[in-house]
């Protein structure tokens, strides 16, 4: 499973710059305070979820399946036990943004607004949408990445709104009804 | 055997045909930098621009929708009244959004609070643009060569201010 950037880890922060003025931190969990070894107990509870997930389904499950239709075509199981992926810490409290994938793919964050604000269904929910865009789905606005979450068992937390890629959409739904 | 498959041969290939075609209508082009430059002499030349606040909608009826329902914009349904815009702001706004190297490819998990629409209206011809908050998505739709045309990628907050001040 991917690991927690950690102090112990020894993995550091770094922040990844775009057009227009956007810049996303990949930083280090703090463990200082209270409210920092809460987040990342939480964390911790979510990653559990997935965990739990990864060991129950075989390969011809919906979700492993799905992932092998994106487009670095393996199965979630593949990421999943890459342990050299590393989950960061984004101190963003905007409301609505969960967190983000690094273009070097082999780090996501998850926002403070995410883990502070949402129960460990919807973290869990969020580090498997990460994960679909380290498996290929497209960036910008992509839909792609948050059907994942649908795939992979997490219905409740799974949302519609998300959306953007609509071509790639279009073509994962066909997939998925053949 | 081969009676089976002598009788089924054409079903077969109308089967292929038909889904080929309706998966060529069904799937948009992505394609940013096309709808750029298809959309540029509309949206810097437009006689007619409109704008309206938007509400959320799913990628089904967003694809559905698009430039197909009147009282959407982008596939997006319109949320309150359409105003007109001046010409001189519309040509302020078509300055940042109509620059490709102006786009992020971000991979981000982030729900939609709202969005502003803009049509552009040349003649026969529009093009329709949507732009997201707090996601900073920018959703393209144009008819090019007869077929719908969607694209989308995320428009940082640079370029994005003349937009924001519209409301």
């Amino acid at each position: 499973m991917p690991k927690i950037n950690i102090v112990a880890t020894g993995h550091g922060s770094k922040t990844e710059n775009y057009a227009g003025g956007i810049s996303i931190q990949y930083n280090t969990f703090p463990e200082i305070t209270k409210a920092d070894k809460d987040r990342l107990a939480k964390l911790k509870k979510s990653v559990e979820i997935v965990e739990k997930l990864d060991r129950k389904i075989d390969l011809n499950n919906p979700c492993n399946k799905y992932f092998g239709t994106l487009p670095r075509n393996n199965p979630f199981r593949h990421y999943w036990r890459d342990q050299t992926i590393f989950i960061d810490f984004s101190p963003s409290l905007t409301n609505g943004f969960y967190g983000a994938t690094h273009s070097t793919l082999k780090d996501m964050c998850l926002s403070a607004w995410c883990i502070d604000k949402n129960n460990i269904w919807m973290i869990a929910a969020t580090i498997v949408h990460e994960f679909a865009h380290i498996a290929g789905a497209p960036g910008g606005a992509s839909h792609a990445a948050e059907k994942a979450a649908d795939m992979c068992g997490f219905k409740p937390q799974y949302n519609p709104l998300i959306l953007g890629s609509l071509e790639n959409l279009g073509k994962y739904l066909e997939k998925l009804a053949a | 055997m081969k009676n089976l498959l002598r009788k089924n041969v054409p079903k077969l290939f109308l089967t292929v045909f038909l889904g080929a075609l309706s998966s060529s209508c069904a799937t948009a082009d992505t394609d940013l930098n096309k709808i750029l430059t298809a959309a540029n002499d509309v949206v810097n030349k437009a006689t007619k621009v409109e704008v309206a606040m938007l509400k959320p909608a799913t990628a089904e009826s967003v694809m559905k929708n698009a430039l197909r329902a009147p009282n959407t914009i982008a596939g997006f349904p319109i949320k309150g009244e359409l105003k007109l815009l001046s010409v001189e702001k519309a040509k302020a706004i078509a300055q940042d959004i109509l620059n490709s190297a102006h786009y992020a490819d971000i991979m981000q998990r982030c729900v939609n609070d709202s969005l502003i629409g803009i049509r552009f209206t040349k003649g026969n011809t529009v093009v329709e643009f949507a732009y997201s908050q707090p996601c900073q998505q920018a959703f393209w739709a144009m008819n090019i060569d007869g077929k719908l045309n969607f694209a989308s990628s995320v428009l940082g907050p640079d370029y994005s201010k003349a937009i924001i001040d519209l409301f």
